[in-house]
């Protein structure tokens, strides 16, 4: 499942090469960092045997800080001053994640933090109303992408470690799950950016009229 | 597996199913919800636009009714008592007057001539009696005929099977011609004017000119130039036709209008 999911996010990586714009272009850059620090850990742990260490802290707190500017971009001026000063206040949290060597307390907070963030951002849509065909806005899919993925694995992360101590086999199957939500959030990416590029080429549009 | 562990698998499956739950129910309701919403504005505004075609239509009909009304009170009440006096003069004229006098009824006779042609005039462009005796394309061709002059060369050409155009939009495509016209030799200067209708399928009408042209986004923004093409544009919009203008500084206009027949639709289907 984490191969497939690495696979996911290989190809909604090479999707999105085709097309760039500056929110986007965090989306593209978090997919590059995922398939790196996969390719980077399983390479050598498949073929050597030993693995390099923090390659997924890393993609974490990457992840972190490209999704809270993605956000930062989506909302513009309304985005939640409350939750601004939240996320500049989880910065540190990754530095101490980084240094602390454990993922735990930035997963579980960007977990709550990005499922916040998804769900007022549909909250935004359907206030503005701006939007007709909601399903070919680019930012739809990726946004119910990490809604799925990150309110899907908040209880996966609040548990993992007391699992893993208790009982390391559940803990295993558990992030099996967590894997399957990381490979629909990938695909969810990949159509994101696969609307987003037949929007740029004029074979969809958001309007109804069109 | 311990109890304990069983816990929190128990915690982790249900914990992950309301949560996930949740996330597809927010997905869900959000695009049923801006679709229902979007449907609902959308239903509102095409109401909004028949109201506002409905509007429209009742006040170029009451608008006609009332040319109507002068035309006929113009021709029958005025014309009319206008043709009394003269026979009075006439029968006057016949009389032992002396020539002072003679002179006087006289020029009153020419006079009354005057008038009686002005009103005869006045009528006819208020409604034209051809439209409702032979049709549009007499009107028109009687229209050409009455604007062209020595300075000016109007020309009229129609092709196609007649009659194409139902009765009832004769009328509204006539007025669109003449507001066309009057536009071209009052603001264009134009010297030619050709109108052109085929009537093959669709209504086609083509007028153009060779008048100085004019910058049509500017005219539209502009409320004391732009009543007449908004005129023409409502007119062809209630007939449901389409309307495309195109205008070269120093080289002219061409309005080129197309209509669909809804009975010669219906016929054809």
């Amino acid at each position: 499942m984490a191969d497939f999911m690495t696979l996911m996010a290989f190809l909604s990586f090479l999707i999105s090469t085709k097309y760039s714009n500056k929110e986007l272009l965090l989306i593209k850059w978090m997919l590059c960092i995922s398939v790196i620090s996969d390719v980077t850990f399983a390479v050598p742990f498949y073929f050597l045997k030993s693995y390099i260490p923090y390659t997924g802290l890393i993609y974490r707190v990457a992840e972190f800080v490209l999704l809270v500017e993605f956000y930062f971009l989506v909302f513009g001026k309304n985005f939640p001053n409350k939750l601004k000063w939240l996320s500049q206040l989880l910065i540190p949290v990754a530095v101490i994640t980084f240094t602390s060597v454990d993922a735990t307390p930035l997963r579980i907070t960007s977990s709550i933090l990005f499922s916040i963030l998804s769900t007022l951002w549909f909250l935004k849509i359907i206030r503005e109303m701006s939007v007709g065909i909601l399903t070919n806005l680019p930012v739809f899919w990726m946004n119910s992408a990490f809604l799925l993925y990150f309110s899907g694995s908040l209880f996966l992360f609040l548990l993992f470690e007391p699992l893993g101590k208790l009982h390391e086999t559940s803990a295993i199957v558990s992030y099996m799950f967590h894997n399957l939500l990381g490979v629909i959030k990938n695909i969810l990416i990949g159509v994101g950016f696969w609307k987003a590029i037949k929007l740029a080429k004029g074979q969809i549009s958001l309007n109804y009229d069109r | 597996m311990t109890d304990e562990v069983l816990n929190l698998v128990i915690i982790l499956v249900i914990g992950t199913s309301v949560t996930l739950f949740l996330s597809i129910a927010i997905i869900s309701f959000v695009v049923y919800y801006q679709k229902r919403m979007l449907q609902i504005k959308m239903e509102r505004q095409t109401l909004e636009s028949e109201y506002q075609s409905r509007l429209l239509q009742a006040t170029l009909e009451s608008q006609e009714k009332e040319r109507k009304r002068l035309a006929s009170e113009l021709h029958d009440g005025v014309g009319a008592m206008l043709s009394a006096t003269k026979l009075s003069l006439n029968f006057l004229k016949k009389s032992k007057l002396n020539n002072d006098a003679l002179e006087s009824v006289s020029e009153a006779k020419d006079m009354i001539d005057d008038a009686i042609d002005t009103v005869r005039r006045i009528s006819k462009d208020l409604l034209p009696a051809s439209l409702e005796k032979f049709g549009l394309s007499e009107a028109l061709r009687e229209f050409c005929d009455k604007v062209s002059s020595t300075q000016v060369n109007v020309i009229f050409n129609d092709y196609g099977i007649k009659p194409l155009l139902e009765r009832k939009d004769e009328l509204p495509v006539y007025r669109v011609v003449q507001e066309i016209v009057n536009n071209a030799l009052k603001h264009a200067q134009a010297k030619n004017i050709n109108i052109i209708i085929r009537s093959e399928g669709y209504f086609d009408l083509t007028i153009d000119d060779d008048g100085k042209g004019f910058n049509i986004e500017a005219v539209k923004s502009d409320i004391n130039k732009g009543v007449g093409l908004y005129n023409i544009e409502n007119r062809v919009k209630m007939l449901k036709g389409t309307m495309d203008v195109k205008s070269e500084a120093g080289i002219g206009t061409t309005y080129k209008i197309t209509i669909k027949n809804e009975q010669v639709d219906s016929i054809h289907s």
